[in-house]
Parts: C-alpha cells; sequence; structure tokens
C-alpha cells in the first residue's frame, strides 16, 4: 500500500504542466447568491417559497399557539422518532403520539414519522441543514415515510454558501451534515418523478416562532 | 477603418464541387465595394487531414496556405465556418513546437474572416438591399457558432432581406452529423444524425435552408435527394446574391 | 449488454433498435432542456462556471501537496486513508478491509469509481454479496445489465423491462406502474440496509481543508449506505478534490443545475471519516480509498484537463452521438464525450476507437460546467500520440496523399484536371446506391464534381479581362 502511495505521487510530481491556464478571474467571485438586503422575515418567507417549489408541505403560523396545534394535528396516531428538541414539551409529544422515542428507533418497520428541527434552513434554495449527533439522530429524517421539520425564522440564512461557511463554524461538532432539499426522489424509470425512494416521501415544515424550552421538559 | 480589399479563401468544397458559391461570394463582396483577390497557390488549410489526427500530413498542407497568403495583404475572407476555424484557432497550435512557424501561422491565422463575420462585424453591413420573398430556417453549422462563435450574424444578414423571414424549431443548434471523414468511417451513424437533422428542419416548415457551411449543406441536400425530396439548400451568399438580383 | 466488440458494431446494433432511440432521444433532450433553463436562472452562470473551472484546475496543479493536506486532515480526524494504483490494488485494499471487519454482506450507493474497477466481480469472487441501491443501479444488477447513463443508469429500459426483470429475479408479480415499483425496490432495500455489514459509496467531492467527503443523492441510498451500516468505506477518484467548504458551494450548485436542472441535489451529504465518535448515529468505522488507475498518466498528458470534470452528464445529454447509440454502445465505463476521453485512459485496457466517435461539433465543451475543451482532446486522441492509432492503412495512406498532393499546388492542379477527364462532372448529383466502397451513398446522394474548379475559372476570367 505505501509502495502505491510512493509510486502515485511520483507520477504526480512528474507530470509536466499539460494544465491549460485557468482564466484569471478579476475580482473574486462571490460564490453565493447574495442577500439582496433582505429583512430575516423576507427570508423565511423566501425560504417557504423555495420549499413548496421543491415539493415540501411549508406551514407558516402566525403564532407558536397554532403551529403547536398543527404540529400535535400531525402526531396523531403515529408512531414517533424525535431530535431532542427544545422547540416543545417533550410530554406534551407523547401525549400527542402513538408513540414516542429518542435516539435510534428500536423498531424501524413501526416508525412512521421522523420529527426534527434544524441547524439552519436555506433561503435560497428551501433546503434544511441537518448536522447528525448528540440528541440529533439521523434516523429521525432518513427512515420514516414523513419527516416534519421544525423552523425558526432565526434559522434562515441567506444561501448555501452562508450555511456552508457557518458549518465551518462548528468546529468538532462536525461528524455528517445532511442538506436536505425536498422529499427523497428518484427519476430512473423513464424519467418519471416519483417521491420517497429511499428516504422520506412526505416533508413537512413548520415555521414559528417555537419557544426555546429547557430540553427534556416533563 | 473599412477595408477595401480583400484575399478570397473559397475553399476546398467550394473549389472542388461548387464554384458558382465563390462567385457569388464575390458578387456581394463587390456590390459592397471590396476588391476580390484570389491566390492561386493556396489549395486547402489542412484542416481534414488536422480532424483526423495526421498531424505531419495536415502540417504539409498548412504550411503552403501559409506560404499562399502571407505574401498577400488584408482580410481573408473564407465562405466556411469550418475551415475559418481551423484557420483561427488550429493553424497557430499545428506548429506550436516551432516558433517562427508559429509566428508566421498566428499572423496569417489573425487575418481569417469567415463570410458573415466580415460582412456584419468588419463591414457592419446587415442591410444590402436586397429584396426575396423567402421563408428561411438558417442551419447554425457548429465550427461557425460553437468554433469562431459567430452565433447572430448570418441570422441579421438573412433578417435584413426584405421580404425574408426566418423559421425555427427545437434543437436547430444540432450537429447534422457531417463531419467530414466521419460522415464515412461512421456512416449509418452519420445517417441517423443526418434524419435526426432532416426532421428539425421539416418541423421549421422553412422552404429554404440556408446555412454557412458547404459540408453541412451538401450532406444535408444529398440526405433529402437520396429520398427523392426536394429541397432549396444554399450558402448564405447564394441566398444573399439571389436576394440582388 | 452487447457482445459486439466495435464502436460501429454496437453503435449498428443500438440504431436497429428504434424503441432504444426514440426513448434516449426523449430522456437526454428533457433533461438538457432543464439544464439550460435551470442555468438560465442564475444572474451569471457563465461565471459561476469559470469560477467552477478555475478552482478545479487550481486543485490539480497542485494535485500532490492537495493530496496530502487531504490525506493529513483525515488521519487527524481519526479516518483510514489508503491508496490504491489501479483496480486490482483497489480491490485487494476493499476486500482486506472487510475480511477484517468480518463484513459478509455490502450496500452500494451509485459510484462510477467502483463500476470503473468492477469491484463486484472482485467483491463476489471473495463471497461478499455487493447489493446496488440506486435504484437504476439495482434494477442493472438484478438484470446482469451495466449503466449505460451516469445520472440515469436505465436510460435505455422501459418501464415493462423493469417490472419484468423484478418479475423474473425477485419473484414479485408487478405490472409497469412507475409507483408500484419504487415501491418494491424501497421495500427489498431497505431490509438490504438494515442487515449489511458494510457501506461502499463514490464520493462526488473531496475537501481538502477539513478532510470531508461530499456525496450527493436524489434517492437517499447514500445516507443509508453511510448511516447504517457500522462499517463505510469510500472509494474517490484523486481528481475529485476541493479546496474548502466555499468551493464545494460553488460545485454543488453547477453539479445539480449541469445533471439535472435541480437547484440542489435532494440530499447533499457531507461525512468527516474519523470522527465517528461524535455521532452514534452513523458507522463505527470509515476508510477513504484513493484511486489513481490511471488518473497520473492523463494528468501527465495532453488530456490533463478531463481531470476537472465533475460526472454530471451534461455533455451525454446533449451529444447528438450519445443520443443516437445510447451509452452500451461506447463500452466503457464512461459513455459520451466525457467517456471517449476518460474510459480510454483509465484501468488496463489503454485505447480505444472511440476518439473517431464524434463529429468534433463542440456541443459538449457549451454544455459542460466546467467548460472542459473536450473536441481538442478527441482531435488529441487522434493523432495517436497517446494510445496509438487504430485506423488501417486505407486511412492513413490517403491522408498521406492527401498531404502530398495539396501541399503541391500545381501537381493538385494537374491531378484534378487528370481526375475531370475520367470521373463524370457537372452540376448534377447522382444516386449510386450502396455498391461505392464507402457508406455515404447508402443515406445520401452524392454531389459531381464541378466540371472546372473555381480557381480555374477565375483564372480564364482574369486571362480573358
Amino acid at each position: 500500500m505505501d509502495d502505491s502511495r510512493g509510486e502515485i505521487l511520483d507520477k504526480i510530481r512528474r507530470s509536466r504542466g499539460w494544465l491549460p491556464e485557468a482564466k484569471t478571474l478579476a475580482a473574486a467571485l462571490a460564490s453565493g447568491a447574495g442577500n439582496h438586503g433582505l429583512t430575516a422575515v423576507e427570508l423565511a418567507q423566501r425560504f417557504a417559497l423555495e420549499a413548496r417549489k421543491i415539493d415540501a408541505e411549508v406551514f407558516e403560523d402566525p403564532t407558536p399557539e397554532a403551529a403547536l396545534e398543527r404540529l400535535l394535528g400531525l402526531l396523531k396516531d403515529e408512531h414517533v422518532l424525535a431530535w431532542d428538541l427544545d422547540h416543545v414539551d417533550r410530554g406534551v409529544l407523547a401525549s400527542a403520539s402513538a408513540s414516542l422515542e429518542f435516539g435510534k428507533s428500536s423498531d424501524r418497520s413501526r416508525t412512521s414519522l421522523g420529527l426534527t428541527g434544524c441547524d439552519m434552513a436555506i433561503a435560497e434554495t428551501g433546503s434544511l441543514v441537518l448536522v447528525a449527533g448528540p440528541g440529533q439522530n439521523r434516523e429521525a429524517s432518513l427512515i420514516c415515510r414523513t419527516h416534519v421539520a421544525l423552523v425558526r425564522p432565526s434559522d434562515v440564512v441567506t444561501d448555501l454558501a452562508e450555511a456552508l461557511a457557518r458549518v465551518d463554524s462548528l468546529g468538532e461538532r462536525r461528524a455528517h451534515i445532511n442538506i436536505v432539499s425536498g422529499p427523497s426522489r428518484t427519476a430512473d424509470i423513464e424519467m418519471t418523478l416519483t417521491r420517497g425512494v429511499h428516504g422520506p416521501k412526505r416533508l413537512v415544515i413548520l415555521v414559528a416562532d417555537w419557544p426555546r424550552l429547557n430540553k427534556g421538559d416533563a | 477603418m473599412r477595408p477595401k480589399k480583400v484575399q478570397l479563401f473559397p475553399t476546398c468544397l467550394v473549389n472542388e464541387l461548387f464554384p458558382e458559391v465563390g462567385f457569388d461570394v464575390v458578387t456581394v463582396l463587390k456590390k459592397l465595394d471590396i476588391e476580390v483577390e484570389v491566390p492561386l497557390t493556396q489549395v486547402c488549410c489542412g484542416q481534414p487531414a488536422y480532424n483526423a489526427g495526421y498531424t505531419e500530413d495536415a502540417k504539409k498542407v498548412a504550411l503552403n496556405f501559409i506560404d499562399a497568403f502571407e505574401k498577400t495583404e488584408g482580410p481573408i475572407v473564407a465562405p466556411s465556418g469550418s475551415c475559418s476555424d481551423m484557420v483561427a484557432h488550429h493553424l497557430p497550435s499545428l506548429f506550436a513546437d516551432d516558433p517562427s512557424l508559429k509566428a508566421r501561422a498566428e499572423k496569417v491565422a489573425s487575418r481569417i474572416r469567415e463570410f458573415s463575420q466580415f460582412l456584419v462585424d468588419d463591414l457592419g453591413v446587415t442591410d444590402l438591399g436586397g429584396k426575396l420573398p423567402a421563408s428561411v430556417a438558417y442551419h447554425p453549422s457548429c465550427h461557425l457558432s460553437r468554433g469562431l462563435g459567430v452565433k447572430t450574424q448570418p441570422q441579421a444578414l438573412i433578417a435584413g432581406v426584405k421580404g425574408a423571414t426566418l423559421n425555427s424549431a427545437e434543437n436547430m443548434d444540432e450537429c447534422c452529423g457531417f463531419g467530414g471523414s466521419f460522415s464515412v468511417t461512421h456512416d449509418a451513424l452519420s445517417g441517423a444524425m443526418l434524419e435526426a437533422k432532416m426532421s428539425c428542419l421539416d418541423k421549421a416548415g422553412a422552404e429554404r435552408i440556408v446555412s454557412c457551411d458547404m459540408g453541412c449543406l451538401m450532406h444535408i441536400e444529398g440526405g433529402f435527394r437520396h429520398k427523392d425530396q426536394a429541397r432549396k439548400v444554399q450558402h448564405l451568399a447564394q441566398f444573399l446574391a439571389e436576394s440582388l438580383r | 449488454m452487447s457482445a459486439q466488440d466495435t464502436f460501429v458494431q454496437r453503435a449498428d446494433e443500438a440504431l436497429a433498435d428504434h424503441d432504444l432511440g426514440r426513448s434516449i432521444r426523449h430522456v437526454t433532450g428533457l433533461l438538457d432542456q432543464r439544464r439550460r433553463e435551470a442555468s438560465a436562472s442564475v444572474p451569471d452562470f457563465e461565471a459561476l462556471k469559470d469560477r467552477a473551472r478555475s478552482a478545479k484546475l487550481g486543485m490539480l496543479a497542485d494535485l500532490e501537496g492537495n493530496l496530502l493536506r487531504f490525506e493529513e486532515k483525515i488521519k487527524a480526524n481519526g479516518g483510514h486513508v489508503h491508496w490504491a494504483k489501479d483496480a486490482e490494488d483497489a480491490n485487494r485494499i476493499i476486500l482486506g478491509i472487510l475480511e477484517k471487519s468480518g463484513a459478509k454482506k455490502v450496500v452500494k450507493s451509485k459510484s462510477m469509481a467502483t463500476e470503473e474497477i468492477e469491484l463486484n466481480h472482485a467483491l463476489e469472487a471473495a463471497g461478499v454479496t455487493p447489493v446496488e441501491t440506486d435504484l437504476g443501479e439495482y434494477v442493472a444488477q438484478l438484470k446482469g445489465d451495466k449503466p449505460s447513463h451516469i445520472i440515469l443508469p436505465i436510460i435505455h429500459m422501459t418501464r415493462q423491462a423493469v417490472a419484468d426483470t423484478f418479475n423474473e429475479k425477485i419473484g414479485t408479480h408487478a405490472s409497469p406502474d412507475v409507483a408500484q415499483l419504487v415501491e418494491i425496490a424501497r421495500k427489498v432495500l431497505r431490509k438490504e440496509f438494515e442487515t449489511a455489514d458494510a457501506g461502499i459509496t463514490g464520493a462526488n467531492f473531496g475537501v481538502v481543508d477539513s478532510g470531508a467527503l461530499c456525496i450527493v443523492s436524489n434517492e437517499g441510498n447514500a445516507r443509508f449506505v453511510t448511516s447504517l451500516p457500522r462499517l463505510h468505506i469510500a472509494v474517490m477518484g484523486i481528481e475529485k478534490l476541493v479546496a474548502d467548504l466555499d468551493d464545494l458551494s460553488v460545485f454543488l450548485r453547477v453539479l445539480a443545475r449541469s445533471a439535472t436542472g435541480q437547484r440542489l441535489t435532494v440530499y447533499s451529504n457531507l461525512i468527516w471519516p474519523g470522527r465517528e465518535a461524535n455521532d452514534q448515529s452513523g458507522p463505527r468505522e470509515a476508510h477513504v480509498v484513493l484511486l489513481d488507475n490511471g488518473r497520473s498518466d492523463l494528468l501527465n498528458s495532453k488530456a490533463a484537463e478531463i481531470l476537472a470534470c465533475i460526472r454530471c452528464g451534461a455533455c451525454l445529454n446533449i451529444c447528438p452521438i450519445y443520443k443516437a447509440v445510447g451509452g452500451h454502445a461506447y463500452g466503457g465505463t464512461y459513455p459520451g464525450p466525457m467517456g471517449s476521453i476518460l474510459s480510454p485512459a483509465l484501468g488496463a485496457k489503454k485505447g480505444s476507437e472511440l476518439a473517431g466517435a464524434s463529429t468534433l461539433c463542440g456541443a459538449c465543451k457549451d454544455a459542460c460546467p466546467v467548460k472542459i475543451d473536450i473536441p481538442r482532446m478527441l482531435q488529441y486522441y487522434r493523432t495517436g500520440e497517446k494510445f496509438g492509432k487504430r485506423e488501417g492503412l486505407v486511412k492513413g495512406l490517403s491522408f498521406y496523399l492527401f498531404g502530398l498532393l495539396a501541399s503541391r499546388p500545381r501537381v493538385f492542379g494537374a491531378f484534378g484536371r487528370l481526375l475531370r477527364t475520367i470521373a463524370p462532372t457537372g452540376n448534377g448529383w447522382i444516386k449510386v446506391g450502396p455498391w461505392l466502397p464507402f457508406g455515404w451513398t447508402r443515406h445520401r446522394t452524392l454531389k459531381l464534381p464541378a466540371k472546372k474548379t473555381f480557381i480555374a475559372q477565375w483564372k480564364e476570367k482574369a486571362g480573358h479581362g
């Protein structure tokens, strides 16, 4: 193996400069789409608009109470796998759903709905940024038919470049990050768009001024 | 400064198979008070051999081209996007290893102008005062539009003819499948591409097909004739000359 | 799959299949249309392409330094890095990792690099079961077929063919209903994810300054492959590096737009191999296999630029030849224009006749999000400088004669006049049928040479005038 490493690096080192000159870019071109002076509220509206375009179901309830009511309606009869959230009281979640668990699912075939927050939401593309780690299990956004994500307007950033710049500042927390843009899809058979081939079929996003409770409140 | 005199590079296909196109180029240029000279020792720019990867053979032919034209001055006008692209871009790279030959090639290369490019970009002309009631489908030949970047000039000249209308359809910019020796070595594939091109041109529904490369036009007309379908197929110079008659 | 062994034979076979032709033309047309619309929706997509191109060329210009930094970063994070000089080397390394971990079943997400090294053959030979989990790849694997498009692997199959494959190979009773077929795949593959010992992926990008991998997928299978099994192995070509997350954001934007016309692929996964302790919901162990397999040779050639390719497939969808014959005609791992440059250079079977299968129309270069000059490289391959010439004596002799005559104006003129005394001339066209020694006349009528050349007529006029 070490032989291969040396051999490969040696060949690379010996290669003559055959690459064409890259066009020198007069000014450093911004990687992002730019904010265009949008306010936080406008950014959140843009996020909702773009997420709908890629088939997410987005609700912008005017009050946290209305949003909670909508959420509890969604959880009814569902076997829920959730992140360790500070948006909603655990006891309220437990009483609204058929079953509730955290971390890894104990029975993947039974778990029907995943409930997560998000670390960021991207206005330009309607995407969610989910950082896996303690209290934020990957399975909640992966194995269920329905994924419900709770988003605060303050989570919304302008574009992918800004989101990735913030990812850089997560430091050691970075192990696995998933940027989700709409529900799972395939067009492999005759270019016929079908939702939910492996991941969730439905992605529901509830944008509201969710409160910040102490995690694990009963 | 507006040029007064040009050197004509009719190109092989026009010289050997379609001399009338060369004379129509002269007609149009004369109408614009441009004097035309034809260097008599020119043969070919070497493109067929270059494209096929026969670099040494291409060099021999290209060197004769340089010899023939470097004795002259002023723009070199060619009724072909493909040959112009070869001279403009590939002639210098053929001689990349020899600085003195490369300098000679670059000098000649800097003078080449494709016919429509010369009229529109150098003379600033789009309206020659011609009249011809005709609906036209314009085929943008690949080396003209993508190689030389001449994407609007021919259409501007066609639109400049009184009574002429431009018709288009989807995928008009797709290759006709000619590709020089490709049409011989991969004849069935080339034929399938030609079929796609002909059906696209028919969708445009125009009564004539105009382009700036005789290679494509010979291929397209040959395809229609093979099916015993009559189509009026013309080089841009023929169309413009007809509009002036 | 075709048993024919030249491009022309395989292409002719594909051309005879009119259903195949229609469906490929239809699907590539849709994809190309979406790419055009998505490009137009960005205010300055050309500038974004320029930025992507210069970022990629900059990475390749110091590939050695960048690979070393990438390796160091991954090791510092606690991950494992392996170097494979060729397919055999890579397969040996992967089997070694699997053996050590006792892995018997492997789930895979779509990876052209593992197609390239024919990993599945090596796994099966060693008693390990590989399961492809991208829907298209899964169907192709069941059928024993090869993918024919890098983004849409079974572009060549109808829904009926997919249903037949399922019914025959996994005993379902499916009708040709896409939603039903997708549901079957979801159920069957979910079990495979849950019972697999290891997940093997490629990598779309390796981010040098953070030691991260980026893997994109629309279906979500790459998420399962990199989350459920206890072991993750990523096989990555050594050219796949980007400098940092800011550059990555540029590539993700151009990739999704160029591949399918989406703004972003549904799932963009960022994985830091070695940080497994930070996330209990992922694998316990991760390995990165850096694959050369001909890439360093390419870097040291006039075709070095192809290493900037990000495998979006835009050049396939716009290519009039791919549209006419599909991917299998190319015979290699990578089809279409980019494949004509890559396939002959990667792996053991060097060289091929693919470079000749082009009109050099340049549409690929136009569509490419990193503006790779594919026609220039096709011309370079044709010279035979890199892989030798594949053509017969007749073509060589013809161009030798052409070079000899067309560089001597007087001889050329005399030769032309001589030919005109024996061959038919005039303004007409002749329909000669297929008896000529070349195929032109099977599809086109032949134009006769003019009685007198333009230059001869010009001389006469000058003489008289």
